[in-house]
């Protein structure tokens, strides 16, 4: 299987309970300033699981990492665009080659908890 | 109205009921028409060759009788099934298997989905979709959508592309045993 599994560009979404597995390229690709919320996802023997560029700002928590090449990379792809931002809150990881690639224009952010603003701006809701 | 189509007209809505249809060239259906593919009805779609709706599309396929959409020779991909709509256009697919299409240029665009959504609201249940030999297998633009307990594989390259959707809320949810 070549390519992504889920390649966003300029949208806002939620992502949640999804089962990404052997995804060469990226498991969810976030591309040209979408805003991304991947929540309770499993990811598993992806090339990249989550791609964060080009000024997206996403955010993954609950999700389980299994056995991917790398788990986040955040990177600027595209020079009219800058970089990407990844708030990273409680995810599980297991057995991935690298937890995560980021370059000098992007940054991954931990938080231990989800700010209520953006389980709003998302529509997040446990049991849906 | 494409002459293939007329059997199936009933007023503002082109319906197809249980039964085989084979689609040998490209169907341009008129804008504002409804399409409705009823549970069991299986369409096989010549190489190359595309539908384009311009309404809104319903599809009622259920887990014993899905709506089957494949190419009418494994081997020769078909084009996409594509629709488009006017940002407030409703598309409810359910219980679709669909495979082997590709990509088309239709009214002067580029369908970078075997199944293609322009400007519409889309809702995608129980669906089965894979075996793209094109650029994606599902495209959304300028829309939004939800899928609930989809399965998406063995794509040539991506799976489901969302471009510029936009709009307000949540408006973009793949949601619950979406599996690619």
């Amino acid at each position: 299987m070549n390519g992504d599994g889920l390649d966003a560009s300029g949208s806002h979404l939620l992502v949640q309970d999804c089962l990404f597995v052997g995804l060469r390229d990226k498991g969810v690709s976030i591309g040209e300033s979408s805003q991304v919320f991947s929540k309770d996802c499993t990811f598993r023997n992806n090339g990249l699981a989550i791609a964060v560029k080009d000024l997206s700002i996403a955010h993954a928590d609950g999700n389980a990492f299994i056995g991917n090449r790398i788990v986040f990379g955040v990177y600027q792809k595209k020079p009219v665009f800058g970089g990407g931002v990844l708030t990273v809150y409680n995810n599980t990881l297991e057995g991935n080659g690298q937890e995560r690639e980021v370059d000098s224009r992007s940054k991954i952010v931990s938080s231990g908890k989800v700010d209520e603003k953006v389980e709003e701006a998302f529509n997040v809701t446990e049991d849906r | 109205m494409d002459s293939w189509l007329k059997p199936f007209a009933q007023g503002d809505t082109i319906r197809f009921v249980r039964g085989k249809y084979l689609i040998d060239h490209d169907i341009v259906v008129p804008r504002g028409m409804s399409v409705i593919l009823e549970k069991g009805s299986r369409f096989t779609i010549a190489s190359g060759r595309s539908l384009l709706i311009n309404g809104p599309l319903t599809v009622q396929g259920t887990g014993v009788n899905p709506v089957f959409i494949r190419p009418q020779d494994e081997g020769l991909p078909y084009g996409v099934i594509a629709v488009h709509g006017n940002g407030r256009t409703v598309c409810d697919i359910r219980g679709v298997r669909m495979s082997g299409g590709s990509t088309a240029w239709l009214a002067d665009r580029y369908h970078s989905g075997m199944l293609t959504f322009m400007d519409c609201q889309v809702s995608l249940e129980n669906c089965t979709i894979g075996g793209s030999k094109g650029e994606d297998a599902v495209n959304v633009k300028r829309g939004s959508i939800q899928m609930l307990d989809c399965s998406f594989e063995e794509g040539q390259d991506d799976l489901v592309d969302i471009d510029r959707s936009t709009g307000a809320g949540p408006w973009l949810h793949l949601h619950r045993s979406n599996r690619w």
